[in-house]
């Protein structure tokens, strides 16, 4: 009944879409049995004498063989693509891998050994440690320490954001608290630094992972503090640009490294070699910023020296329905 | 009186830097290693309050305080690891008094287990009808807010809202509870609500809205209305000091 409708050429392209559609989306064995049964079903319901299988003119078994030969082509190629792909998979995360062992080797070393070392002249009997110097060696300890834990939460993050472990869970923030619980965090390394919060008035709130959002600007805050002499000002703005949120860290130090500033964003890429850290801050910002569907880029600063780091984050749309207030009247009673 | 507390860890490593500090500071320690141990120690004992590992081997933290919360309201003070903060705010909303995450540092510890105390041995019906910290003076009697001499204008939901925090100073407040008491059971889905009026009472009442010292955000757990500006970080004081000024 579909006779005028449908001419063989288009049956056999609809064949092949279809042959293509489960190589892509499934495996090797069920594409080719697709292949299979869609040229014995057009054998049964198309070429005459219909519903059946056998074949009035000899051509058509040329066709079903190109077709069973095209068919098997196309499930080896897609499923020859998938493999390599997955194995591409598989070599990035060895690399990464090996690159976080030769990080983790050199850069933990360091505080691990000094621990120990203090911990052991501690416990020295024989050693003549005065009161003060004791107390030096355990305020050594707990700082030593607290670079560890630094660095291990990077590594840790860095490591579930590379497992494909990043589930974004997007509610409704004010902006002004994700930078106040970043800028909480940072409080030590703040210590004498003027730090200015600008938030653009009328951007009340942006959907976004607060958790996330916030640990992008620690790691941005923090990058400032470690690469600008102490006591220059940090600046964090957050605005609006169209349905997109803003959030720029703005430093006074000499700025951006020479280089592509876009490959600061690669994983274990430190500002300079003897950097703290393990040159992971960056990476993770990015990987956070990009599962958000936003950008970041690096750049100078156009109004005097400096580094500014931009994050464009979608989520500054349409607001939320709005909030119920009861009335606006004030509590004082007369 | 010296309190007793419970810690309910199983690293013996950890059960020792907790046992070492808690004792140094003048208070008596009981020990379990699981969770089962921890809730029969809890119910013959009676200790004054409990430190607890959310992650133990046997029944998990959360379970160990649903069936504590069954009989007992003795403060629950819960350790868990950074990655773990759905279950904090899942624990805070079981009733759990406050929380600490891994890493924490010592006088962190004692600082919540002080103020938790503190909370706990306050009767009820003595609560005093003025509250101040900083120079933020909140009358509850009067329905007043006096900030540095001069009065603050806050609409119904905000004071409702700074009432809440004041009545339990010191103590985190999840989004969920707030929702309840401020705004009813109705709304508890709309975290954004109680964020939107923190950041407003922020404004009104905080020097720097951004870098609040009082009306404090833990991030993805909820709020805390600080009594002191060093409240989190108070090494000086001992067990029984009443730090509050309550006039």
């Amino acid at each position: 009944m579909l006779e005028p409708y449908v001419a063989d050429a288009d049956l056999v392209m609809v064949y092949l879409i279809g042959v293509l559609a489960v190589a892509v989306n499934g495996r090797l064995v069920p594409s080719l049995t697709t292949a299979g049964l869609s040229i014995a079903a057009y054998d049964f319901f198309f070429v005459l004498p219909r519903y059946t299988f056998a074949v009035h003119d000899a051509d058509f078994l040329i066709t079903f063989a190109v077709m069973a030969v095209v068919g098997a082509l196309i499930s080896n190629l897609a499923a020859r693509i998938k493999r390599e792909a997955r194995l591409e998979g598989a070599v990035e995360t060895e690399r990464m891998r090996n690159a976080v062992l030769s990080s983790v080797s050199h850069d933990l070393r360091t505080p691990v050994g000094v621990i120990l070392g203090a911990a052991e002249t501690l416990l020295d009997t024989k050693a003549e440690v005065s009161a003060h110097a004791r107390n030096e060696l355990v305020a050594t300890i707990r700082d030593e320490a607290d670079r560890l834990a630094r660095l291990l939460r990077n590594l840790l993050e860095m490591t579930r954001i590379a497992g494909g472990g990043m589930h974004l869970a997007c509610e409704w923030h004010v902006p002004e608290e994700i930078v106040g619980g970043a800028l909480a965090r940072l409080e030590p390394q703040l210590v004498g630094r003027p730090v200015r919060v600008d938030i653009e008035p009328g951007l009340e709130l942006v959907r976004v992972d607060g958790t996330l959002v916030e640990i992008v600007l620690v790691n941005l805050v923090e990058n400032a503090t470690k690469y600008t002499p102490p006591g220059t000002a940090i600046d964090v703005v957050v605005g609006r640009r169209g349905s997109a949120a803003c959030f720029e860290v703005l430093d006074a130090g000499p700025g951006l490294p020479l280089g592509s500033p876009d490959a600061l964003f690669e994983k274990f890429v430190r500002g300079h070699a003897g950097a703290e850290g393990v040159g992971l801050g960056l990476a993770i910002c990015r990987a956070i910023v990009e599962a958000h569907g936003g950008r970041i880029t690096a750049r100078a600063r156009d109004d005097g020296p400096g580094a500014r780091f931009v994050v464009d984050l979608p989520g500054a749309g349409e607001q939320p329905p709005g909030v119920p207030i009861g009335s606006t009247e004030s509590t004082v009673s007369s | 009186m010296t309190a007793t507390v419970l810690v309910i860890e199983d690293e013996p490593q950890m059960r020792r830097f907790l046992r070492t500090l808690v004792t140094g500071h003048g208070y008596r320690v009981l020990e379990a290693g699981t969770g089962e141990e921890g809730i029969t120690l809890a119910a013959t004992h009676a200790p004054d309050i409990v430190l607890l590992d959310l992650a133990l081997p046997d029944i998990d933290g959360l379970e160990v305080t649903r069936r504590l919360r069954e009989w007992s309201a003795t403060p629950i003070i819960v350790i868990s690891a950074r990655e773990q903060e759905q279950d904090k705010v899942r624990a805070l909303d079981l009733g759990v008094d406050d929380y600490l995450t891994k890493p924490f540092g010592a006088a962190e510890l004692l600082a919540r287990l002080r103020a938790a105390l503190r909370r706990s041995q306050r009767i009820q019906g003595s609560e005093s009808a003025t509250f101040s910290f900083g120079d933020l003076r909140v009358d509850l009697a009067t329905r007043r807010v006096v900030r540095g001499g001069e009065e603050v204008h806050l609409t119904p939901i905000e004071y409702r809202l700074l009432v809440l925090l004041v009545r339990h100073a010191g103590k985190v407040l999840t989004h969920r509870q707030i929702l309840q008491e401020v705004w009813g059971a109705a709304h508890t889905d709309h975290p954004h609500y109680v964020r939107v009026f923190m950041a407003q009472l922020r404004r009104k009442l905080e020097l720097d809205p951004a870098r609040p010292r009082y009306l404090a955000t833990e991030t993805g757990v909820g709020y805390r209305l600080r009594t002191s500006v060093t409240d989190a970080l108070d090494e000086n004081a001992t067990p029984d000091e009443d730090e509050e000024t309550p006039t």
